[in-house]
């Protein structure tokens, strides 16, 4: 959707209101909302996410309200979530996924779980793990032994063992 | 129910108290900022329910039925954090009977699992949380990604859930001004240094709590290890402090001890601050081999037993500021007998 001031830019802001039974729409990119006012009252002092910009210098961007950023399972939006800092399910997870990373590695010391996991997929990980090891030594061997027809066997079997990891 | 300070423990001159906590959360509930009041009831009963199983029994306690005086003698001795008291959805905590272990169910994630220990504890502490925590997932099903660990309603607790704190009496560092610069180099290795009642409050008495910011991108080995190194570190350097500190001039050193004794042992008046101050001189006394007869244990049963809302709870009315500290000041004796 264009600009409905400019008619050039796509915009960002969607806004709403109704006054007596009166609806007004405006649709607006960030220049012509901010010229125009309306981009006011989206500035909150505490926001988690200009907190985060601020102190760690990253860069969480965007305020566009829209469908793609909404967890469908709880209802909480991107901003909320910068506002408040929290999350409102373990769905959210996924659906920010995408804006995550850049935050975490300014707050913690990786971007991905090494420790402890739920007691079922400890086990199929450390199973997996362990037959990946395996292989890796097999591979070795076979290197060696230049059996490379077999080798080529056996690193196919890793690659998609690894590859389930990645799913 | 035992308390968990009753107890001596190693090193507990210089390092009060070991805490672990993790953070978990439940499948398939929304978070406690979302969910709904049936949600809250389904989580306070499937904690309950889970810990049924767990073979050292819990005692249940039920925020809502609790006074404001209990909640908060329940925070001053650690076992509910302040966020507990907000919110009006169901809350539940449990106690083991030891007293060390504590679960908050619906604080900001479902469960805060919580281990104590008085003392230098951090491996006896995790092994004890641990094994409760694989006890507890058992009968539940936590949030839990394979990129992010264990899924909290904040970023700052994700993948392991994990924080470990220790509360450290550290006069020494603080008289010799070097506790400044500690703190300022413990913040860049991403360690927190907070007052002794936490977040957001001053120190009072020379006392600190010291704990891991980071949770995600180490294995909680990695944590605990990366933690006792620099809680090694820091109590061998105040003790070295206390050291030169006696060398230079023993007798003034003796003297402030001494006096400070006499304060706790013989006034009649006694606001918070002081006691504070004066059992810092007190307990570094009694690690220096100055006072003798005094555990620290029972230094520290002080420091809690006659905070605000403890002291409160020991009268049936309101007690006005100076009846509040002439009952501070009767009760230190008592203590201290």
């Amino acid at each position: 959707m264009l600009c409905s001031n400019c008619k050039k830019r796509p915009a960002t802001l969607h806004y709403k209101e109704t006054i007596n039974g009166v609806t007004h729409e405006a649709h607006l990119c960030q220049e012509c909302a901010i010229a125009s006012g309306y981009a006011e009252g989206f500035h909150d002092p505490l926001d988690f996410g200009s907190i985060l910009n601020e102190f760690l210098g990253i860069g969480v961007s965007g305020s566009s309200l829209n469908s793609a950023h909404v967890c469908p399972n709880c209802g909480t939006d991107f901003e909320t979530f910068r506002t408040t800092g929290l999350m409102g399910c373990e769905h959210c997870y996924e659906k920010f996924e995408s804006r995550l990373d850049a935050m975490l590695s300014s707050i913690q010391t990786g971007t991905t779980h090494k420790g402890k996991t739920s007691s079922k997929e400890d086990n199929q990980k450390k199973e997996k793990e362990s037959k990946i090891e395996g292989l890796k030594q097999e591979l070795k061997k076979k290197i060696q032994e230049e059996k490379y027809e077999e080798a080529a066997k056996i690193r196919d079997q890793i690659k998609e063992l690894e590859g389930k990891d990645n799913e | 129910m035992n308390k968990w300070y009753l107890e001596s423990g190693f090193q507990d001159d210089i390092v009060i108290s070991t805490r672990i906590r993790l953070a978990r959360n439940i499948k398939n509930i929304p978070f406690p900022s979302k969910m709904s009041e049936a949600d809250g009831k389904k989580v306070v009963d499937t904690v309950e329910n889970s810990l049924s199983r767990v073979s050292y029994g819990f005692e249940k306690v039920n925020i809502s039925e609790l006074n404001d005086t209990d909640k908060n003698v329940y925070i001053e001795e650690y076992y509910l954090s302040p966020k507990m008291l907000k919110g009006s959805k169901e809350r539940a905590m449990f106690i083991s009977q030891d007293g060390r272990v504590s679960i908050m169910a619906n604080e900001e994630d479902h469960l805060r699992i919580q281990c104590m220990y008085p003392g230098f504890e951090p491996e006896k502490a995790y092994d004890v949380i641990n094994k409760t925590d694989d006890c507890i997932s058992e009968t539940i099903q936590y949030a839990y990604s394979e990129k992010y660990g264990f899924l909290t309603s904040c970023l700052t607790n994700l993948g392991t859930g994990m924080r470990v704190s220790f509360m450290v009496h550290l006069p020494a560092l603080v008289k010799t001004g070097m506790a400044k610069r500690l703190f300022g180099a413990l913040s860049k290795m991403g360690i927190a240094v907070r007052g002794i009642y936490g977040e957001g409050t001053d120190s009072k008495g020379d006392i600190f709590q010291i704990s891991n910011q980071k949770t995600l991108g180490e294995t909680e080995e990695e944590i605990i290890k990366r933690m006792s190194d620099i809680m090694t570190e820091i109590i061998s350097k105040e003790r070295e402090l206390r050291n030169t500190i006696i060398h230079e001039d023993r007798l003034s050193l003796e003297n402030k001890i001494m006096r400070a004794m006499g304060t706790l042992r013989y006034a009649t008046l006694i606001d918070s601050n002081e006691m504070m101050e004066c059992l810092s001189y007190v307990r570094l006394g009694a690690s220096l081999g100055i006072i003798e007869n005094t555990e620290n244990k029972d230094l520290t049963k002080i420091l809690i037993e006659l905070r605000p809302y403890h002291i409160a709870k020991t009268s049936d009315n309101a007690l006005t500021i100076k009846e509040r500290d002439a009952k501070r000041a009767k009760l230190i004796k008592e203590y201290l007998k």
